[in-house]
């Protein structure tokens, strides 16, 4: 993510922004699906680089009826394919120009 | 409008039971889903899913269905579809939200009661943010010059539907130093609040298009250096392209195939700095030659004793 400076999002504006509740919050918390800056305090924070991953997960548990565990592993392997698909693409390319 | 097979879409027979639409569904619904498909029409395709799924799933809906996919089997079942006149959709209606973004047929025949205005305005909503592919040459990343962006949103009205879309444009410059796959946001610049909430970000995802010469490794590019065989064998000086002015560079005598050169500075620029220019030779042999050029090679053979498949044999 490119950020200049450091921004970061407290809970209740996180939950109404990405439209979930609190419960969802502390679901995907505990899943370990996000972390909050520090998780002793009274309102969580978070990284402002985090929303977009918690409106995925909120889409995915919605739309396919998946528990949180659930999410959390596809979220896992999602991001571990995109890398795959990344480095392949990398290495495609390099093997054409050998191939030119 | 256009009649939907709601059976196609989801890859059943017209019989099927319950338990196996649903199952095709779920199956569907993994697949195309956008957050998971990188399918260029998948969002479109997980609706329809979604739509047809909506209809087959309630008892009433789908023998309303099948009632019509019957009419129109017998009006020889093709061409735009038209409602039979004074057609009542039988159970459950009434507004749900998990319906928005249906097609025209779901919306004259199953939508039922739910009409504008009905239940008053939507409550205030934040703008939906947008997720914006933004193509960028390597050059960019290196030149001063904004890059325009246009793209479309819908428009919402009051009741939180639909009535068009506009279109923007913007000039971003390219922060130096990203790299392909970054997102960079910009605040408010997505769909339009309902009432007097906030409009949705923008998340433009950079992709960077690949280069005639260079491939990318973080911030090093990579530049594959053609040498005839005697250049690699004997050394020489040549002239390598960068992203901006040529450099010249010396290949040492006895460079292999594959050999990298790292040329410091002359890469992608950096947060902390350029990467660096890494070329790698490639050996390649001239065409085919006459007679005389042969028989160059054939001394050559001869004297140098070269067995490149040594290792084949032991």
């Amino acid at each position: 993510m490119v950020s200049q400076v450091e921004v970061t999002i407290y809970s209740s504006e996180l939950c109404q922004r990405v439209a979930i509740s609190s419960q969802e919050l502390a679901e995907m918390v505990s899943h370990g699906i996000v972390q909050p800056c520090d998780q002793r305090a009274v309102e969580w924070q978070f990284d402002e680089a985090v929303v977009t991953e918690i409106a995925r997960a909120a889409r995915l548990r919605r739309d396919l009826q998946i528990d949180w565990a659930g999410v959390a592993l596809a979220l896992q392997l999602l991001e571990e394919v995109d890398g795959l698909r990344r480095e392949n693409e990398v290495l495609r390319r390099r093997l054409a120009r050998l191939e030119e | 409008m256009e009649f939907k097979d709601y059976y196609a879409l989801l890859g059943v027979e017209p019989d099927a039971d319950e338990s196996t639409i649903k199952t095709a569904y779920r199956r569907m619904a993994r697949k195309f889903h956008p957050d998971i498909s990188k399918e260029d029409d998948a969002e479109a395709k997980f609706k329809d899913v979604a739509e047809a799924w909506q209809v087959l799933k309630d008892a009433d809906k789908r023998a309303d269905y099948d009632q019509l996919r019957l009419m129109r089997s017998q009006q020889g079942g093709r061409g735009a579809f038209e409602p039979p006149p004074g057609w009542e959709p039988s159970g459950g209606a009434g507004f749900d939200p998990a319906d928005a973004g249906f097609s025209d047929f779901f919306e004259s025949l199953f939508a039922g009661a739910r009409q504008s205005g009905r239940g008053g305005p939507s409550p205030e909503r934040r703008g939906r943010d947008v997720e914006i592919d933004l193509p960028i040459f390597l050059e960019d990343t290196v030149s001063v010059e904004a890059k325009p962006v246009s793209y479309r949103l819908p428009e919402y009205n009051e009741y939180g539907q639909v009535i068009g879309e506009t279109t923007k444009n913007l000039n971003v410059k390219i922060p130096a130093g990203v790299t392909g796959g970054e997102r960079i946001r910009l605040k408010g610049q997505g769909v339009a609040g309902v009432g007097n909430a906030l409009a949705g970000d923008v998340y433009l995802r950079i992709r960077l298009v690949p280069h005639p010469l260079f491939d990318v490794e973080g911030h090093n590019l990579i530049v594959t250096v053609p040498v005839a065989p005697w250049e690699a064998a004997l050394g020489t000086k040549i002239e390598v392209p960068t992203l901006t002015t040529p450099i010249k560079m010396s290949i040492p005598a006895g460079s292999q195939n594959g050999s990298k050169l790292r040329v410091p500075g002359k890469g992608l620029p950096g947060k902390a700095g350029h990467g660096d220019l890494i070329a790698v030779l490639k050996v390649v042999m001239p065409d085919a030659a006459g007679e005389d050029i042969n028989q160059l090679w054939q001394q050559l053979a001869e004297k140098a004793g070269f067995d490149p498949r040594a290792q084949w044999s032991r």
